[in-house]
């Protein structure tokens, strides 16, 4: 402490420092308030405003002395001062009430200038020049280092952190470990402590260990660690240990340290030898199994726990394959944990859990359960457990005898009591006749669903046609029907007359659909017109002509009509009917 | 003479195949009543390999499985026999036992099949009525003959479209897992993560395949993933095939 004042009231003294009396605005000026004598107040002082500056609390400290029987106390408050503006500031004087009288402090005058070397050095920056060894000599400062540089996937490495000082620090380190990006990590309690001599110098050491479980091939890095603490200021030392008026005088100062960072070469794992079934595990483990019980009662369940335990990743252990387990019905397996990182190295063991229920009865057995690893130095490796064996008894055969009735046993409203359930036996002498599809999968019934439909709309559209289009669609052509209505006039009973009127018809309907007019209203002069329009030869309109004056004679003089006559108009119109189509058609 | 002895061979070779089934099965029945479950699942899929048996025969198949510990094929084959006949009282007794045993909560598709079923036989009796009403309506007309007809007509098209679209929901195929503790992936790939576990006997909705792996599905807990082709088998049966492979 460079300036301050003090005032005293008896036995009991109160005294401001500060550590410089000249800073500059990059640098922190720290305050140190101490309270020392018999009656000394334990209320820490209330700090005015100070002008120019910053305040921030930054601990105390008390240091007990014994002299002549007497008990001294001395108390420091200390103060983080930072400078808001460059200039001569003055520190107010600093009060303090004890027993009654009022303790005042001298002001203290601090000058602030605006630049120039900081006081402090940066985290980073370099301690001071080398001296004796490759630590230079420093006060303080850290390492790292592996075991092993040389490595498998998988193997564990172990990382040791160590912190060297020989001076005191005013508050608790931290630490910041290395970045392992490339490693599962395991920490490996607890810290050490220990001295040592480097240089002649002893040195109080730290040593924090981790281990470490590289996952791939190639170069991974172990990144650099960090400390931060603070230390006394012995500046104004000698540089040997410090004196006690040194260290006395001292203030905290933040140091930052840094470790270098390590590479450690990981190699695959050798593809020769590799078991089947091998699922990355590396260490050194064995393997036990055991069932919960040596008898069950059919359906019963029975844990069975298979144990792999060794050094190394046990946290990331496989788990290891079961057996084919005739005679169980399995169930889901579930692990648990244990793992013990004393003694520097990880080892421990992980429990897998599986519930097996016995489906048939008799003497069962649970075949050996093997794992397979990697042992560095030694290679692939498998372990197995032993046979175990499971008597398995009917469950009808005592159902009281575990206090329970069996799985799925119940009391049905009826009061039978049921014991177990099981599957029904088979069909003997089942049909053997091939398995037939399903009533609605043939054939022959989706026909028959189908065939409501079918017919339906079937004769809803010949309905509908029949009843909206063009007849003729449906009955064919006018000659056509006419040729049909000929054929079957000359069948009609031999009467002349009604031959000649059916004939009559038949030529008055065909030209009526023909000239596309109601057959009813048929005159000659209309036919004659129409067949004019369709641009028939005036032959056969003159024919035409001729074959409706027969009929008309012949429907006022029946008396005079033979059948052969008859038969003969019938003939004619026939051809008639023939020559008409053609012209029709021509046109 | 040769071509007359030939005809006899072929007319009486189904009447002697008949006789040497019915010695096979008869040997497999007795076989499993003494315990020997290996000979009668053999006796049994021979069997049915050489297209004999229904329903009957499968659930039997199923039963012989379920004693080896195959719950996953005995479940498949209990599925199977249910497919030929619906109403196998057995063989759904058996098949909901190994459903307690996995946990599994409905049995998916069964409400699909019977209503598949509903509307079937309502199709079949409304058009039974349209038919009849049709033919009724060609020798006496009256109002309450055109009205049936009308109202028939209209249901048996409802009744059959209906059965048609049902009938397009119960073709999902659907399969069983036929290995145990299968781990269904969030991809057709082994680095795919692991979504859930299924168990063995778990009936499953089949997607599609892709690279020896098939999407599955569980309706009832909308989960779909990816397991290996060979551990799950379609419960629609090639013919003449017994044995869970690949999805058909």
């Amino acid at each position: 402490m460079t300036a301050g004042g003090s005032a005293r009231a008896g036995d009991v003294s109160f005294t401001a420092r500060v550590d410089r009396a000249e800073i500059t605005m990059n640098d922190n000026l720290t305050l140190q308030l101490t309270l020392s004598g018999e009656g000394a107040p334990e209320a820490r002082p209330r700090l005015p405003a100070i002008p120019g500056f910053q305040t921030a609390f930054a601990g105390q400290s008390q240091n007990f002395s014994f002299i002549n029987g007497a008990v001294s106390r001395e108390t420091t408050y200390t103060y983080a001062l930072s400078p808001q503006s460059p200039g001569e500031h003055t520190l107010p004087p600093f009060a303090l009430d004890v027993k009654g009288r009022r303790l005042t402090t001298d002001p203290i005058v601090v000058k602030v200038r605006s630049g120039g070397v900081l006081s402090d050095p940066a985290p980073n920056a370099p301690g001071p020049p080398p001296a004796a060894d490759v630590h230079d000599g420093r006060d303080l400062f850290v390492t790292t280092a592996v075991d092993k540089k040389d490595v498998v996937v998988g193997e564990a490495v172990t990382l040791k952190f160590r912190f060297y000082t020989r001076v005191p620090l005013v508050n608790q380190p931290q630490y910041r470990p290395a970045e392992t990006t490339g490693f599962l990590t395991e920490d490996l309690p607890p810290q050490k402590q220990y001295t040592t001599l480097i240089g002649g110098r002893q040195y109080q050491v730290i040593e924090l260990a981790t281990a470490l479980f590289p996952i791939a091939p190639g170069r991974a890095t172990v990144g650099a660690a960090a400390l931060e603490c603070g230390v006394r200021d012995s500046s104004r030392g000698s540089g040997g240990f410090p004196s006690f008026f040194d260290d006395f005088f001292a203030s905290g100062r933040r140091v930052v340290l840094r470790s270098d960072p390590l590479e450690v070469n990981v190699r695959p794992l050798p593809p020769e030898n590799r078991p089947p079934g091998f699922k990355g595990d590396v260490g050194r483990y064995r393997i036990s199994a055991r069932l919960d019980k040596a008898t069950a009662a059919l359906h019963e369940p029975v844990a069975l726990t298979v144990t792999v335990e060794g050094d190394g990743n046990v946290k990331a252990l496989s788990q290891p394959a079961l057996p084919n387990l005739d005679g169980f019905k399995k169930y889901e397996t579930l692990s648990s944990l244990n793992i013990d990182n004393s003694g520097g190295r990880v080892r421990g063991s992980k429990i897998f859990t599986t519930v097996l229920k016995p489906d048939v009865s008799g003497d069962l057995s649970v075949p050996p359960v093997s794992f397979n690893y990697y042992e560095p130095g030694s290679g692939y490796k498998t372990v197995q457990s032993t046979v175990l064996k499971l008597s398995v008894r009917q469950a009808a055969e005592d159902p009281t005898a575990t206090g329970s009735p069996p799985a799925g046993a119940g009391e049905t409203p009826t009061g039978i009591k049921q014991f177990a359930q099981d599957i029904r036996y088979i069909q003997p002498s089942a049909d053997l006749s091939a398995a037939q599809k399903p009533l609605r999968k043939r054939n022959w019934f989706c026909g028959l669903l189908w065939a409501p439909g079918t017919i339906f709309v079937f004769v809803f559209l010949v309905d509908f046609l029949r009843r909206r289009l063009d007849p003729d669609i449906l009955s064919g052509s006018p000659a056509r029907r006419a040729r049909r209505a000929l054929t079957r006039a000359v069948q009609t009973p031999a009467d002349p007359a009604r031959r000649f009127e059916a004939l009559h018809r038949i030529y008055l309907e065909y030209l009526g659909r023909r000239l596309r007019v109601p057959a009813a209203g048929l005159t000659s002069e209309a036919v004659g017109a129409g067949l004019a329009r369709f641009a028939v030869s005036s032959g056969t309109g003159q024919r035409a002509a001729g074959m409706w004056e027969r009929f008309d004679r012949a429907r006022y003089a029946p008396g005079a009509l033979t059948i052969d006559d008859a038969a003969r108009a019938a003939s004619e119109l026939r051809v008639l009917i023939g020559e008409l189509e053609k012209g029709f058609n021509k046109k | 003479m040769k071509r007359c002895l030939f005809a006899l061979l072929c007319a009486t070779a189904p009447v002697l195949g008949a006789a040497e089934a019915a010695e096979d099965l008869r040997r497999a029945d007795a076989a499993y009543a003494v315990g020997d479950f290996e000979a009668a699942r053999a006796g049994y899929a021979s069997l049915i390999d050489a297209g004999r048996g229904g329903a009957d025969l499968r659930y039997n198949l199923g039963n012989a499985l379920y004693r080896l510990g195959q719950i996953g094929p005995a479940r498949l084959w209990y599925e199977r026999a249910l497919l030929l006949s619906p109403r196998h009282e057995d063989a759904r007794h058996n098949r909901d036992l190994i459903r307690r045993q996995i946990g599994e909560s409905a049995p998916p598709g069964d409400f699909v099949l019977t209503l598949v079923n509903v509307l079937w036989t309502g199709t079949a009796v409304f058009g039974l009525g349209f038919f009849g009403l049709l033919l009724a309506g060609l020798f006496r007309s009256g109002e309450l003959v055109w009205w049936g007809r009308w109202v028939t007509g209209v249901l048996y098209a409802i009744a059959l479209a209906a059965s048609l679209a049902a009938d397009r929901q119960a073709a999902q195929p659907v399969g069983v897992v036929v290995a145990q503790r299968v781990e269904a992936r969030a991809g057709p790939s082994a680095q795919e993560q692991v979504g859930f576990l299924l168990p063995e006997g778990q009936k499953v909705a089949l997607f599609e395949t892709i690279n020896g792996w098939t999407q599955v599905g569980l309706a009832d807990k909308s989960l779909k993933g990816w397991v290996p082709v060979q551990t799950v088998s379609s419960i629609r049966q090639r013919p003449h095939r017994h044995k869970p492979g690949p999805i058909e």
